[in-house]
């Protein structure tokens, strides 16, 4: 009798629980409770059909881009999600650390792919690895993170608890449930959640690594870690994924291959109370002291954005990587505002012991699998204590290397053919010139990478010829057309330029940036050396990867391209675009006599990629001492066979 | 209504762009996050002392514009002192104006202007399959002036429970609103649940968790209930901020302990007085007491303690093994005519 009192008194409670299944996972049962209690309009009905439809068709859009991962032996795994054609896939550093550094990948198309590992970020929890024996693999992109707002729709996606046969991915719908938040890592300076996106969509262990998406599919954040107390390790309404603004900033350490490492100031800022965030502490030898940051000045601003907490400034500096050129804005002591940019430095990580070497124990084969992982373990050791922003793997950087000269030329549609001309006023050049003057250049451009540059001089007119890779200049006395000047052969007496005159002329590096941003792959002179990527950076107040080469002189160029193809501000979009050049320079910081170049506004003219302008800058700041504004000209642009 | 609704949702979805002919017929049609951002500044975070692993803060909604306070109960706010924060980051120390062991709420005070707070509307119901937005600091995610957290799901039942067979499975008996978003968290407690047009329509409650399953029910106390105990009006065991009865009358409930087995012993009934009200709802002789109220008596000491706080003319509930039983009864002890004497027994 007292087992069925009891019995009624749950049963509400039971029931509700029941409800509670049914309705997990699917949403739109409410929606249905809500008709079943009073009839609807057809109106009403028509409205959520069409939110439906609306939040089906971005899941059947983005599926296929999430990826299960599994190590060689199939025995765990994570999530991750693919983010170019070419198989490159985002994922977190916790599951390459348990997976390995290669294994099988799953996608909704039910076949496994091999995958091998790019590179890692232990302190962000990311990692970025390589699917291979197909291309090219659906792909989804990185949608910004800064524009998501609390209680915006949140799908994850991803394999929870390893449980899809088929790889199918499992969609978990939420809301996202706070913004900016902060969770603190493990060990030194690892796995550390700065700025990142809390969402109720349930985050269970093996969604780790697989994308949020928003409702337009874009990514907004790569799913990683939940609060997990007293209730063991399933969801419990708070997942963290780290911001897809984030993963923007760090996809160029991790296509270099590097050890990415967290950047830091050297200096510590602390809450006063009606005073604000003041400097607390500061390594007096570091780049940020040096630049004009001293104890008790008041941060305003990092990078751009208003800061009024230590908490605020500690969760953004987590998103930042090592050698990010940061932009502070302080107030000093006695009321005068400034603005100090410095590169930051690394955060260090704890070298990790590497497992004592295995004794050979010849004739015993049923020890394939632990050798196997013991030799994942060593391989892992070797990751995390090699040299952080150094190349680890040339042929990984290289690969992808070409994939973003892959990405500079968009969709491949539009190669561009026949002869394009452009003229511009150059108000400032190089040595020489007297300030102020101004004078007029030409560049004509063929279908091959073949260049004709003519600048305006005091005697005549200088002609550069770059044509199958060779590089030559010689004085003319009168403006050539660009079709011959392109066909016909260099006088005998022509100089040939090296790397030195590249440096010293700025039109000609602008030239040769042009060709290389309309031809990436084939019209990278030998002048420059072998290009490689650098690691993540900005230039022109965006987030770039950044290309370097050695020249024959052993000195390096630099060039800087957007991530515009990974990445999509608006959610209308349909289309990639392409990757773009932001930069050159013959130094890091364009602190050196030349400057760097940059390149603003491209746009298509018969299918080359023009620059609406060109700016010669100076300085980590890029401070602007020239601009010429490019025009194709009239009737010629995209005529070249005549 | 359901017209409403489901237009409210629609703008949930991110369409009210479209702007259909019925939209007009609504007026809130506020997109979930502007709403969400509306309500942060009606969120408190609090920080009290931590005992064990019971957690050291919670939630708190305001329902006043002079810092009254809504949260829940618990020894967290036992200590020296009780911090509030609100959402601007500012921080005040609470005093704790009243507590019910049954509903499991406080009522906190602050001495700050409060121009966001939550009106206790006697309309505000939430009804099975409603959206609803649930906003705490559960897991003390969100720090100073940090927005609380927001979780969305639906009404799954309003419903009412009042078994007590395990304190530590449930502490609350009453009218609750289950929901099927994870709002049983540490730290979630006090925090609001309100419906799509912005109104308050519970107050999250304390974790009750069943000791066998290790399933947690996800539920609020309804607007109702929380605005009876905040007007003082509940019919409940009201205390003040002490804890203890204060100048209410002791109550006898007319039980006599086993006390040959020391304070330690089992809290075995030796006899019940007869005409007393416990004889009058039941209790008999080698009854063991298993609650009281909910609190678990795990020996004489415990059991006379609780016995001790009861409060005449306010119901208890008993909980006792008899036999391979367990009995639940509800008693209303009578006035002693007696003050309270410090930890003393009837």
């Amino acid at each position: 009798m007292v087992e069925a009192t009891c019995l009624r008194r749950w049963l509400p409670a039971v029931v509700a629980v029941l409800g509670l299944l049914a309705l997990v996972g699917s949403p739109d049962c409410s929606v249905f409770a809500a008709v079943l209690q009073e009839p609807a309009g057809d109106e009403d009905l028509a409205i959520v059909a069409r939110i439906e439809q609306q939040r089906s068709t971005a899941i059947r859009a983005v599926i296929g881009s999430v990826v299960a991962i599994y190590d060689q032996g199939r025995q765990g795994g994570g999530s991750g999600v693919v983010i170019d054609p070419s198989g490159l896939a985002l994922t977190n550093h916790h599951v390459i650390m348990g997976a390995g550094v290669s294994g099988m990948a799953g996608l909704a198309d039910g076949k496994l792919y091999p995958w091998e590992l790019i590179a890692t970020d232990p302190g962000g929890d990311l990692a970025l690895i390589r699917l291979k024996n197909a291309s090219p693999f659906p792909a989804s992109r990185l949608g910004n993170s800064d524009r998501v707002r609390v209680g915006d729709w949140a799908l994850a996606m991803g394999n929870p608890f390893v449980l899809a046969e088929d790889h199918v991915p499992t969609v978990t719908l939420g809301i996202v449930s706070g913004v900016r938040r902060y969770q603190e890592g493990a060990g030194l300076n690892q796995l550390v959640y700065g700025n990142c996106i809390q969402v109720d969509s349930s985050i269970n262990p093996g969604n780790s690594g697989g994308p949020l998406f928003d409702l337009a599919g874009l990514i907004i954040g790569i799913n990683g870690r939940a609060s997990f107390l007293e209730r063991g390790r399933v969801n419990v309404g708070l997942g963290y994924a780290i911001s897809s603004n984030q993963s923007r900033n760090f996809l160029g350490d991790l296509m270099a291959t590097f050890l990415a490492q967290h950047g830091t100031l050297d200096a510590s800022f602390s809450d006063y109370t009606d005073r604000g965030i003041l400097c607390s502490s500061i390594n007096e030898y570091s780049d940020a002291a040096k630049a004009g940051l001293e104890l008790a000045d008041r941060l305003l601003e990092l990078e751009g954005v208003p800061v009024e907490t230590a908490n605020e400034v500690a969760s953004l500096m987590c998103t930042l990587p090592r050698g990010w050129p940061t932009t502070l804005r302080i107030q000093k002591p006695d009321g005068t505002e400034k603005t100090v940019t410095v590169r930051l430095s690394g955060l260090p990580y704890q070298q990790p012991q590497e497992p004592p070497p295995v004794p050979e124990t010849p004739g015993q084969e049923d020890d394939a699998e632990k050798k196997r992982q013991e030799e994942n373990q060593l391989a892992m050791a070797r990751l995390l204590s090699a040299t952080p922003s150094t190349v680890r793997d040339v042929a990984a950087n290289h690969f992808c290397r070409d994939v973003v000269w892959q990405r500079m030329a968009g969709d491949g549609a539009d190669i561009p053919t026949g002869i394009l001309e452009l003229e511009w006023e150059a108000p400032v050049t190089s040595d020489g010139d007297q300030a102020g003057a101004t004078k007029k250049v030409v560049l004509s451009v063929g279908g091959e990478g073949d260049f004709l540059l003519q600048t305006e001089t005091a005697e005549g007119v200088r002609v550069f010829q770059g044509r199958e890779k060779t590089l030559v200049s010689w004085e003319s006395n009168e403006w050539m057309s660009g079709n011959s000047g392109l066909q016909q052969a260099a006088p005998d007496d022509a100089d040939s330029l090296d790397s030195g005159d590249i440096r010293r002329e700025p039109h000609l590096l602008a030239a040769l940036a042009f060709v290389a941003a309309n031809h990436p792959q084939d019209a990278w002179f030998p002048q420059f050396g072998t290009a490689s990527i650098d690691g993540s950076d900005q230039a022109d107040g965006q987030v770039a990867i950044r290309l370097k080469s050695l020249d024959a002189d052993q000195d390096w160029f630099y060039a800087w391209v957007s991530t515009d193809f990974w990445s999509c501000e608006s959610s209308h979009a349909q289309s990639h675009n392409p990757c773009r050049l932001l930069k050159v320079a013959p130094d890091l910081d364009s602190d050196g006599r030349s400057g760097g170049l940059v390149f603003r506004d491209w746009q298509t003219v018969g299918g080359w990629q023009v620059p609406a302008s060109i700016r010669l800058v100076r300085g980590i700041t890029e401070e602007v001492v020239g601009q010429w504004n490019v025009r194709p000209v009239t009737g010629k642009a995209g005529v070249g066979d005549e | 209504m359901c017209c409403a609704r489901l237009v409210l949702l629609a703008c949930v979805w991110g369409i009210c762009c479209a702007a259909p002919a019925s939209a007009q017929q609504v007026t809130p049609d506020e997109e979930l996050p502007a709403l969400i951002d509306r309500l942060q500044g009606r969120l408190v975070k609090i920080f009290g002392a931590g005992a064990g692993n019971v957690q050291a803060y919670s939630s708190g909604v305001l329902v006043s514009d002079d810092g009254t306070i809504v949260t829940a109960q618990g020894v967290y706010l036992d200590g020296a002192r009780t911090v509030v924060v609100l959402a601007d980051g500012t921080v005040h120390t609470a005093t704790v104006m009243r507590r019910d062991r049954v509903l499991q709420l406080a009522v906190l005070k602050i001495e700050a202007e409060t121009p966001h707070w939550f009106d206790l509307e006697a309309d505000a119901v939430a009804r099975q399959g409603d959206w609803v937005i649930a906003m705490s600091n559960a897991f003390r995610v969100a720090d100073k002036q940090e927005p609380v957290s927001a979780w969305l799901g639906i009404v799954s039942l309003p419903t009412s429970i009042d078994a007590r067979l395990n304190s530590r499975d449930v502490a609350y008996s009453g009218a609750l609103v289950l929901v099927d978003s994870i709002t049983s968290n540490p730290g979630a407690a006090g925090g609001a649940l309100v419906s799509l047009d912005g109104k308050l329509v519970g107050v999250i409650g304390k974790i009750i968790e069943s000791s066998e399953t290790n399933t947690r029910l996800n539920y609020a106390v309804p607007t109702d209930l929380v605005r009876d105990f905040v007007a003082g009006k509940t019919e409940l065991a009201a205390e003040d901020a002490s804890g203890n009865a204060g100048t209410q009358l002791p109550g006898e409930t007319g039980i006599r302990l086993f006390e040959l087995g020391g304070k330690s012993g089992p809290a075995y009934i030796d006899s019940v007085v007869a005409g007393s009200a416990a004889e009058a709802a039941g209790f008999l002789p080698d009854d063991l007491i298993i609650s009281v109220n909910g609190e678990k008596t795990g020996n004489l000491r415990t059991c006379a303690t609780e016995l001790a706080r009861l409060v005449a003319g306010q119901e208890a509930v008993i909980v006792v093994k008899r036999g391979r039983e367990l009995v639940r009864l509800p008693v209303t002890p009578r006035a002693t005519g007696k003050r309270r004497e410090a930890g003393g027994d009837q």
